[in-house]
């Protein structure tokens, strides 16, 4: 299945990536998702997605935990926001 | 109900105030406003600052701060329109307009939508300099408005 993932902000900017399609194995999830990107990216540039104020959101849905992907998701991550 | 705006055009605070008394006719009894304002950076070093957000998701995020306030107070009209982009010193960034019949519905729904901006909107700052840039983080003080209005999260 396709998927894919985009980066904000300062997380786009340390991992030189602003999005990314992949094909991934029916049942993958977004714990999944990080060895694929981490086979994709290097494990360096997969090490900024884990920090603690990294945030995930999965089709524009903010995710707290994991969640499972399907076709055509698109998962987003980025720091923590400043709006206002 | 409400207008949200996600843009890197300015807006004119009149237009939008003399649209929301129009669409409100007769039952507006208190419009508030709040505009958002780049400060003169105190650093010379720096420019301006740096917005950018999630297209969708970022006017989700403003819709349900909207709909949160809609829960709390009975309001008329609300508008908001956050800037996006380049801004620099004494720019508009945000404004938050909200009618009301009464007084006390259209401050405090105005203070609360603005507050949770700060925190729930999807939005990312960061300082422009002559020579670096960086990203700015949410403060301490805002994350405790954001807890006085009893919002979980």
């Amino acid at each position: 299945m396709k998927v894919k993932v985009v980066f904000f902000a300062s997380l786009r900017e340390d991992m030189g990536i602003e999005e990314i399609f992949l094909q991934l194995p029916e049942g993958c999830t977004t714990d999944s998702l990080l060895e694929v990107l981490s086979a994709r990216l290097g494990e360096k540039a997969v090490s900024l997605l884990c920090g603690d104020s990294v945030r995930i959101a999965v089709n524009q849905e903010m995710l707290d935990g994991r969640a499972h992907l399907f076709e055509n998701d698109e998962v987003a991550y980025f720091p923590r926001i400043t709006g206002g | 109900m409400a207008d949200i705006r996600v843009q890197k055009e300015d807006f004119s605070i009149e237009d939008e105030w003399g649209r929301c008394r129009e669409r409100m006719a007769g039952r507006g009894g208190a419009l508030v406003a709040f505009t958002g304002l780049v400060r003169d950076l105190q650093d010379d070093e720096l420019m301006g600052l740096y917005l950018e957000h999630y297209p969708g998701m970022t006017e989700k995020s403003i819709e349900t701060i909207v709909e949160n306030a809609s829960k709390r107070w009975s309001l008329l009209d609300v508008v908001v329109i956050h800037r996006v982009g380049k801004l620099l010193a004494r720019d508009q960034i945000v404004l938050v307009l909200v009618g009301s019949a009464h007084r006390g519905d259209a401050f405090a729904a105005c203070e609360f939508i603005m507050d949770l901006l700060k925190t729930e909107a999807v939005f990312w700052k960061k300082e422009i300099g002559r020579r670096s840039s960086r990203w700015i983080e949410s403060t301490s003080d805002d994350y405790s408005r954001k807890v006085s209005w009893s919002v979980e999260g």
